[in-house]
This record gives C-alpha cells, structure tokens and sequence, in this order.
C-alpha cells in the first residue's frame, strides 16, 4: 500500500520534471540554414619531392564537394596543414592533412568558407609548399555593399549584410516580469518539488525505520 | 526540371529564393559558374554575368539571369555540376539520395540521431531526410521535408520505369 502510494506520487512528479526538461524540446535531427548547404574544397595536388603542386591532369585545382567538412584522422604528428586565408587576409580557417609519402597524386580536402581568398599548404617544417586562389567559389566579396542579388546574405557574408532589426520593440517586461521569467519558474518550481519529493522519502524512511 | 520548375525557365519559388528551370539560388550558380565556362572576366560578361568585386574572382550571376530564358542551357550545366558535387559527398550518387540533396541540401545527407541504427534504402545509415521521426524516442513524426522526399521517390520511381 505504502510502495503503491510511493509509485503514485513519485510518477507524476517524473513526469513533470521530464517535460520540464530542456532535453524534452530538443530535435536530435535539426540543421541551421547555414549548415544545410556545406561545401568542402577537394584540392587535385601532386607531390615530388617535397614539393606540392597542382595536378596538371584536372582542369581546375580544386572542386567544390557539398559536403560537410571532416578532419581526417592524421598518422603522423608531422602532418601537413592548409591555411584558409580570408579576402581581408585574415586566417579564417586551418585544417591538417597525412604528409604524402611517395611522389604521385594527392587529394586534400579543406573547409570551404564563403570569404575565402586563398588556401596556404604548409609542411611540417611550417615552409610554404602552395597557393591555391579560391576566391572564385566565394560569394562574400567584403565590399561592405550588401549583394542580394548575388547570394550575399547574414548567414553567408555577415560583414557586408547586417541582421536585419525587427522592427518593432520588444516591450520592456517590469522587474518583477524579469526576475520570474519562464525559465526561471520553470526552475524554481523544479527545485521545491525536488525538496518535497526528499524531504517526504526522508520522513517515510524515519518511519518505516520507526516501525522496525 | 519537372519537379523543380515544371519546365518553367521563368519560374521564382515561392520565397523568392531560388530561380529558372532547375531553381537555383544565386549564391550556389555562383560558385559553379566555372565549371560552365564562365571561369574569366571576358567569359563571365559576355555570358551575361558579372565579375566579382572586391578581388573575388568570381563569375555572379542573379535571379533574373537564371530566369532568362537564353541562359537555360547554362542553368542546366550549373545543376549538373552541382549535382557532380553532391554525389561525391554524403548523399552519394543514389538518385533519391542526389535529389535530397539538391532540394533539401547536402546537410540533410547526414547520418539521422533519429533514427540511428537503421539502414537507408540506398545501403548505409539511414540519412537525416530519410528518418520519418522526428525524435529518437520515435513518438514525433517527421513532417518536414515532405517535398523532399516525395520528390526523392518520384524521381527513383522514374529511373526504374523509364517511359511509364
């Protein structure tokens, strides 16, 4: 009878933490617009002794993969690496990739980046091996002009398009309002349940105990 | 090209966001404009696109260039190379798995928490847009992404009943 009661009033109690919880709203499949469309450079290289070179068999040194970037497990620490280097000549991006190990054919791919200028490949010793240009597959010009005809917009190129304010304000809530927004109820109500919940086990143990 | 513009090389979605016979958005037939010989200055304008500024090096093109009917044979070749692109990455080279990716975006060709475990019908773990929950509990269904994977099966319907 007593464990029945236990049961009865413990489950609800669950049941309002669980929907209470943040965990409970959450999408496990979900994407940001930005992250729907992602592109990776694949660089078509060739590697002669030390030297890094663009494969003269592809017409262009890279392609464009829509795809998500990786970083591929490395199995060296002497690995190479790739700087992203922004259209303001800022390093935007790096990523690192396994030292080729005969002369031949390499692929490297990279994070693509929509300011991107160059792509810088370093050798272990940090010595500049290429360049690659890729502005050519990069929308965000930072002109500081705003080109929505493009494709320029705040997610791709934030420097040149601005996020849009709404328009109108947001009413101020009153203090009180902000000391007890949602959450913070949300929270508290939580925490006195939880109080209650142990404080109410601890005085059936008493008393189970007492009983004994 | 039926799914997408119904033929149509005026057509503008209805968000506004994407253009012509295969519904490109801007940014993205930016990026290809190389692959379909646009890839210099002179080739760029004298196709009707405009060199990037700010040292960019790039052919743009807009939404009323994609929608000009004398530029469809180019918008075509933008979508093929697009496509190239999405069947070498995650989405694969199935036909459902390509035209997920093109309508929905190569992001959606990610292996789904929803549904981990289960298999795709291409092979593999089912993607993202495949999963029909929308949690991993599998209480909420997945309502979004209707359009993509009815167009998904219509075009797979296609490949295996060509002339139907």
């Amino acid at each position: 009878m007593k464990l029945a009661n236990l049961k009865s009033i413990t489950l609800p109690i669950l049941i309002v933490l669980a929907l209470t919880s943040p965990s409970s709203f959450s999408r496990a499949d979900s994407l940001s617009p930005a992250e729907a469309f992602p592109f990776v450079y694949l660089f078509h290289l060739y590697y002669d002794n030390g030297r890094l070179l663009a494969d003269k068999d592809f017409e262009f040194k890279y392609d464009l993969i829509a795809d998500q970037f990786i970083q591929p497990q490395l199995d060296t620490i002497k690995s190479f690496k790739g700087e992203v280097i922004g259209i303001s000549g800022s390093i935007i991006g790096n990523f690192k990739f396994n030292p080729p190990v005969a002369k031949g054919k390499v692929s490297v791919k990279g994070p693509h980046f929509s300011n991107a200028s160059k792509v810088n490949f370093y050798n272990d010793k940090d010595e500049l091996l290429l360049t690659v240009q890729v502005s050519e597959s990069s929308v965000c010009n930072e002109d500081s002009i705003c080109n929505l005809d493009f494709g320029e917009d705040n997610q791709n190129c934030p420097s040149d398009c601005k996020a849009i304010p709404t328009e109108t304000p947001k009413a101020q809530p009153s203090l009180l309002g902000r000391i007890f927004s949602l959450t913070n109820l949300l929270g508290l109500m939580v925490v006195v349940i939880l109080a209650f919940l142990f404080r109410w086990l601890r005085n059936k143990k008493n008393e189970i105990s007492s009983q004994v | 090209m039926v799914i997408e513009s119904d033929c149509n090389p005026t057509r503008v979605s209805y968000d506004g966001s994407s253009f012509g016979l295969m519904q490109f958005k801007p940014e993205t037939a930016g990026d290809f404009t190389r692959n379909c010989g646009m890839g210099t200055q002179t080739s760029c304008t004298a196709a009707g696109g405009t060199w990037g500024s700010g040292g960019t090096g790039r052919c743009n093109v807009t939404g009323s260039w994609l929608t000009n009917p004398a530029n469809a044979d180019k918008s075509i070749c933008l979508a093929a190379a697009y496509i190239n692109s999405l069947a070498a990455g995650a989405c694969g080279s199935s036909t459902g798995g390509i035209y997920a990716g093109y309508n929905a975006g190569a992001g959606w060709c990610r292996t789904s928490n929803d549904c981990n475990g289960q298999q795709s019908c291409a092979g593999g773990p089912m993607k993202m847009w495949e999963c029909p929950y929308d949690n991993p509990q599998h209480t909420v269904c997945n309502e979004g992404l209707y359009q993509t994977k009815q167009g998904a099966s219509y075009i797979n319907y296609c490949m295996n009943n060509l002339g139907f």
